[in-house]
C-alpha cells in the first residue's frame, strides 16, 4: 500500500504535463498519456523510454474512472492496447489495469465488446506450468486443475503491446511480447503467462456486462457492442441439465423394461393351438373369454411354401352372436437372393388383438378365400392354418412409446449441451478433434 | 423435482394403459359390421 | 483471562495473551515491552495512517475460511510502499502473522527452531532452502523499516528499526519467510490467500 500522506500528483519530467498518481506502492512505471514517456516511479520519474506512434485503442474507459466489480471498488490506473498477428489476421484488445488498496491490481479486458476480469492466481494449480512448447508437443489436449475446476487447453496467443498509458507495476515496452497458454473451464479461464521477465498464472472471469458498464458510468450508445460469443460467456443452459439428462435416460430405461415385462405378460390360453387343413376352411371355432379388462388375441400361422401367399378373413361374434369385427390379413413367405445376398420375408404369422366387450363364448368365422404364388393370384396356396387364442394380455406399446419419448428427450438435451459446448470451444486452436 | 414427479406420473399412467392393453388393439379391425349399439347404428346409417 | 492495560496511560488493550511480549498503545502513542514480568517503555508507536484495509485491529475476520482476530498491527515501509503485518489469533488462541500488501495476503506461522532452515552464509536470490521437507527458492530479499505499531505482539519490534526480510517460494506455492533479528533468522511458513477470501465472519 502507499502512505496516504504521499504525493498524489507529479509533473511529467519530459513534457511537464500534470499527472495524477492513482496506483499503490507496487507501481514502478508511469507512462505519460500526453507524450508517451515511460517514467520510472522508483527513481524520481526519470524518463526510461518513450512510446512512439501509438494508436489509442477504442475503449469508453479512461484513467481515473472508478467502478465496482466483483464486490470491490476499483480505479482505472493504466491502459494497454494489445494485438496479436497471425498470418494476415490481426486481433486487438484493451487491458485496463484496475487498482484497489485492499485487493491490489487486476486486469479488466475489453475484447470484442466483452468485459473479462483477470487476476494473478496464487492458489495451487496442477500442473504448475504449461509452456507453449509443451502444448506443441502434446498428443492429447493438455488439462489443468485448480480451485475444484477442471480446465482444458483452449489456445496459445502471443500478444504485443501497441499502446500504453498510466501506471503499471512492471515496465511495459513497446512490442514486448507475452505468450499466453489459456485453458478453459466450465466457469473461468486459467492462463499460463510468460512475459519477457516473468512467468505467472492468471485466472479470468466473465463479468456481468451490463452491471459493470453501469458501475463505471458507461451507458447507452457508449457501451461497446459485442461481436460474437466469448468462450467465457455463460451458456444459458438449465442449471440441472445433467440431472434432467440422467433422469430422462433412467426413465427411458425404466419404460423399456416395463415394455419388456408387458410383452412377457401375454395372458393365458383360451383356445389351444388347433391345426386346420385347407380343406376344412371356411370353418367356425368357439372359445370362452372371462377377462374383459385386458386384451385378447387371436394368433394365426399359415403353412406356406416359398414365395406363396394367402389371404385369410376373420369375423368374430360376441356371446350374444353379434358380430364384433371382421378383419382380413395376408400371410406370405418369400425368399430369394440378390446382390446383397440371401433374403427372406416371413409373414406366416399374424396376430389380431382386441378388447372383449363382455365375457362368454365368442365365435370365430375363418376363411382363406385367396392366395397365390409370387405376384400372381392363382388360387389358395395354404397348406394348413394353426389357430390359437389368449386372453388377459398386456400391451407393450404405451411404455415403449414413452421409452422412445424419454430417450428422445435425453438425446435432445445431450445434443443441446453438446452444441452449446461446441460453440464455446469453436475458437480453440487445438487441432485434434477429440 | 417437478420433472421427476411428472415423469413418474406419466410412467405409472402408461404402465396402467399398457397393463390394460389400451392402445394395443389391432387397428385394422372393421367394426362397421357390428349392429345393435346405438352409436354403431348411427355410424352405419351414415356410411350407408 | 484478565485485561491488559497500557503501563503508561492505563488504557485497556484487550485480553491478556500468554505469548505477548510487547504492547503498543493507540491512546498514548507509546510502546512497552515485557522484561522479567515488568513492562518497560520502549518508545513511540508511530503514526498509522488509516486507508481502506482488508483487516482491522480487534475485528474478527474469516481468512480463507478460518476465523482470526487481529491483535497487533505493525507497518513496514519498503521505500515506495508499505505493508502491514497483523499478529492474529485463531479461536484456539494460536497466533499467526498475516502479511497484507495491496491484495497480496499471506498467512504464516512461526517455524520452531527444529524445523527452520539453517542457511550457511549470506542468503542470495535463487538459493535453495529446506523447511518441513519442502524445497524453497529465495525469490526476494529486502529491507524494511518499521514505521508504526499498534496493539500487542509476541515479539519486540522497534519503531524506526530496519529489518531484513527474505521470501522463498516452493513449487506448491507455499511461502517461507525469514526475518533477521539480533539472534539470527526467524522463519515463518504459510500460504497465499486470495484477497477475495478475506471477509467479515
Amino acid at each position: 500500500m502507499r502512505d496516504p500522506g504521499q504525493i498524489r500528483a507529479i509533473q511529467c519530467t519530459q513534457c511537464g504535463a500534470g499527472l495524477d498518481v492513482l496506483g499503490g506502492g507496487r507501481v514502478t512505471t508511469h507512462v505519460c498519456p500526453y507524450c508517451g514517456s515511460a517514467l520510472d516511479a522508483l527513481d524520481n520519474y526519470r524518463v526510461l523510454t518513450r512510446f512512439t506512434e501509438m494508436t489509442r485503442p477504442a475503449t469508453p474507459l479512461s484513467i481515473g474512472d472508478r467502478g465496482r466489480v466483483m464486490g470491490q471498488d476499483w480505479q482505472v490506473i493504466g491502459i494497454l492496447g494489445l494485438s496479436e498477428r497471425w498470418q494476415t489476421q490481426v486481433w486487438t484488445w484493451v487491458d485496463h489495469l484496475l487498482y484497489s488498496p485492499t485487493h491490489g491490481y487486476v486486469w479488466l479486458t475489453l475484447e470484442d465488446g466483452h468485459l473479462i476480469l483477470t487476476r494473478r492466481w496464487r492458489k495451487a494449480v496442477s500442473p504448475g506450468w504449461i509452456s507453449a512448447a509443451q502444448v506443441e508437443q502434446a498428443n492429447a489436449r493438455p488439462g489443468a486443475d485448480s480451485d475444484g475446476e477442471h480446465f482444458r487447453y483452449f489456445e496459445t496467443s502471443t500478444a504485443s503491446i501497441t499502446f500504453a498509458e498510466g501506471e503499471f507495476t512492471w515496465r511495459p515496452r513497446q512490442d514486448d511480447r507475452t505468450i499466453t497458454v489459456s485453458l478453459l473451464g466450465d466457469r473461468t479461464m486459467l492462463s499460463y503467462v510468460e512475459g519477457a521477465h516473468e512467468r505467472e498464472i492468471e485466472r479470468s472471469w466473465y463479468l456481468p456486462q451490463a452491471d459493470v458498464w453501469a458501475a463505471f458510468g458507461v451507458t447507452g450508445a457508449a457501451v461497446p457492442r459485442t461481436e460474437g460469443a466469448h468462450p467465457l460467456a455463460p451458456v444459458r443452459l438449465p442449471r440441472d441439465l445433467s440431472f434432467l439428462i440422467g433422469a430422462s435416460a433412467v426413465f427411458a430405461a425404466l419404460c423399456g423394461l416395463l415394455a419388456l415385462v408387458f410383452l412377457a405378460m401375454n395372458g393365458r390360453t383360451v383356445l389351444a393351438q388347433t391345426t386346420l387343413r385347407a380343406s376344412q376352411l371356411p370353418t367356425e371355432m368357439a372359445f370362452d373369454i372371462a377377462d374383459t379388462s385386458r386384451l385378447a388375441e387371436l394368433r394365426f400361422e399359415g403353412d406356406l411354401g416359398t414365395n406363396t401367399w394367402a389371404w385369410i378373413e376373420v369375423t368374430l361374434s360376441d356371446p350374444e352372436d353379434v358380430p364384433l369385427f371382421e378383419a382380413g390379413r395376408e400371410l406370405g413367405y418369400y425368399a430369394g437372393r440378390d446382390s446383397d445376398g440371401a433374403w427372406t420375408e416371413d409373414d406366416r404369422v399374424t396376430v389380431i388383438r382386441f378388447h372383449p366387450t363382455q365375457s362368454g363364448r365368442y365365435t370365430l368365422d375363418l376363411d382363406a378365400p385367396e392366395g397365390g404364388a409370387g405376384e400372381a393370384q392363382d388360387g389358395p396356396r395354404l397348406g394348413g392354418l394353426r389357430v390359437s387364442a389368449r386372453e388377459g394380455a398386456s400391451s407393450a406399446r404405451p411404455p415403449l412409446a414413452l421409452a422412445v419419448l424419454f430417450a428422445l428427450l435425453a438425446g435432445g438435451l445431450v445434443l443441446w449441451r453438446r452444441t452449446a459446448e461446441a460453440r464455446r470451444w469453436q475458437g480453440s486452436d487445438w487441432e485434434d478433434d477429440d | 423435482m417437478v420433472f421427476l414427479t411428472a415423469a413418474l406420473i406419466v410412467t405409472v399412467g402408461t404402465g396402467y394403459l399398457g397393463y390394460r392393453g389400451i392402445g394395443g388393439a389391432s387397428t385394422d379391425l372393421d367394426r362397421s359390421i357390428r349392429v345393435g349399439s346405438a352409436s354403431n347404428a348411427l355410424t352405419s346409417s351414415h356410411v350407408k | 483471562m484478565s485485561d491488559l492495560n497500557c503501563p503508561t496511560c492505563g488504557a485497556a488493550l484487550g485480553p491478556r495473551i500468554g505469548t505477548v511480549k510487547m504492547i503498543s498503545c493507540a491512546h498514548c502513542g507509546t510502546t512497552s515491552y515485557l522484561e522479567d514480568d515488568q513492562f518497560r517503555a520502549a518508545g513511540q508507536s508511530g503514526v498509522m495512517h488509516d486507508g481502506p484495509q482488508l483487516l482491522a485491529l480487534d475485528r474478527p475476520a474469516l481468512v480463507a475460511g478460518l476465523r482470526y482476530t487481529p491483535r497487533g498491527q505493525a507497518r513496514f515501509s519498503y521505500g515506495r510502499g508499505e505493508w502491514d503485518e497483523f499478529w492474529a489469533l485463531d479461536d484456539a488462541g494460536a497466533g499467526v502473522w498475516i502479511a497484507i500488501d495491496e491484495g497480496d495476503v499471506v498467512v504464516q506461522a512461526a517455524l520452531p527452531a527444529g524445523n527452520a532452515p539453517r542457511p550457511k552464509g549470506p542468503l542470495a536470490l535463487g538459493q535453495g532452502l529446506q523447511a518441513r521437507g519442502e524445497s524453497f527458492a529465495v525469490s526476494e530479499i529486502e529491507t524494511a523499516t518499521c514505521i508504526a505499531l499498534r496493539g500487542v505482539f509476541p515479539e519486540v519490534l522497534r519503531l524506526g528499526e530496519t529489518y531484513r526480510f527474505v521470501n522463498a517460494t516452493a513449487p506448491s506455492g507455499r511461502l517461507l519467510s525469514g526475518e533477521e533479528g539480533p539472534d539470527g533468522w526467524e522463519w515463518f511458513l504459510g500460504d497465499w490467500v486470495d484477497p477475495f477470501e478475506v471477509r467479515a465472519p
